[in-house]
């Protein structure tokens, strides 16, 4: 016990000495982002919720929430959109924009218990998503862990490519290392612990 | 002080409450207040380090992370090797800030001989050693010396791919639900 008790403390303090290395606070696989796709007219707005920085040797993939399409039947409801990640930090809500009916077309018209099933769908989304975040807070010490050896992973592969070469072989599983952590990374904790 | 610290002491403080009365004797794990006082020593001098850091002041926070393998760990510490690790690793990197990757990569290998657990704070030595042999084959480089330069940029990828390589074996641990 006494020593679950130390464990628990020194993941704590172990947090802060590593929260200050550039591999947990300067480097993350991919931004931690969330892309509100706008319609044409309204601007789009990214949100960087714990000022991770973007390593320029990787390509972003932002986790997106889409909203249903612009294309809604005017004489219904109009179409309440997805609400963006509740907390911060990235959350990959690909099934919001695979519910079914989120673009309707040609003005077919969707009965209201389609809806309800569609805004049920989303909700339960919501929520497993909320669950996990919650999950994974009470648990910081292993995400701790995680997001940092994916920051250190890719901190290492930008270093790789700029000794080797972005050409080289070897840059290019360094790159493919840093995009295998970062997807670990977002599978596991959508939320990476706060570096202070 | 952080939030999560103050939770992390009021979780161990309930944790340690029910067996602050054991003894401890040669061999034994230390005692709680013995841990919780290196455990706030160390946290308060990497806090230090933190301000001097910020003010761009490497020097000062590299003398408040000293002080930290300065200190006297009590026996049987299980934490002292992280904290340790974790100290050179951070010293490291603040030399390789003030320009002296000669420094920083006699500090990853002292960091790196003390520490014989895999973990990330070996992975980030590992990491450090690499960037600091980068360095010394760019200055190799501005020297015109391109056969060191060639070498020590070798020794620097090859660090860095252990780096990686021991990583991705911590998250796969931590993916399969075990300790890293």
């Amino acid at each position: 016990m006494r020593r679950t008790a130390s464990a628990v403390l020194a993941a704590g303090l172990l947090g802060l000495g590593c929260a200050a290395s550039p591999a947990y606070r300067g480097a993350a696989p991919y931004s931690r982002t969330v892309t509100v796709a706008s319609t044409p007219s309204e601007p789009s707005t990214t949100e960087s919720s714990t000022g991770y920085a973007q390593p320029p040797s990787t390509a972003p993939r932002p986790a997106r929430v889409d909203r249903p399409a612009a294309t809604v039947d005017l004489d219904r409801e109009p179409v309440q959109p997805a609400p963006p990640a509740a907390q911060p930090g990235s959350v990959t809500v690909q099934s919001l924009s695979e519910s079914p009916a989120s673009s309707v077309q040609g003005g077919a018209a969707t009965d209201d218990g389609e809806r309800t099933v569609r805004e049920a769908r989303i909700g339960a989304q919501v929520q497993r998503i909320r669950e996990e975040q919650i999950r994974l807070a009470s648990n910081p010490g292993i995400c701790h862990d995680v997001c940092f050896a994916a920051g250190s992973i890719c901190l290492a592969a930008q270093e790789v490519c700029r000794l080797t070469g972005d050409s080289d072989a070897r840059c290019a599983r360094a790159r493919g290392a840093c995009a295998d952590a970062g997807r670990q990374r977002d599978g596991s904790c959508p939320v990476c612990p706060p570096t202070r | 002080m952080s939030l999560r610290f103050l939770q992390a002491v009021a979780l161990g403080v309930a944790l340690l409450s029910g067996c602050a009365s054991q003894p401890t004797g040669r061999g034994e794990a230390p005692s709680n207040e013995a841990v919780m006082a290196v455990l706030g020593t160390v946290r308060a001098l990497h806090h230090e380090a933190d301000v001097f850091e910020s003010a761009g002041d490497f020097e000062r926070a590299s003398d408040a992370v000293r002080r930290i393998l300065a200190l006297q760990y009590p026996r049987n510490m299980a934490e002292a090797e992280d904290l340790r690790a974790d100290a050179y690793g951070r010293l490291a990197e603040l030399a390789l800030r003030r320009a002296a990757p000669d420094e920083a990569l006699s500090l990853a290998d002292t960091g790196l001989r003390d520490t014989h657990r895999e973990s990330v704070l070996r992975a980030r030595l590992m990491m450090v050693r690499g960037q600091s042999l980068g360095a010394l084959a760019d200055r190799a480089h501005a020297a015109a010396d391109e056969l060191g330069a060639r070498r020590l940029r070798e020794q620097a990828v090859e660090a860095l791919e252990a780096s990686i390589a021991l990583n991705q074996r911590l998250l796969q641990r931590l993916a399969d639900g075990g300790a890293p």
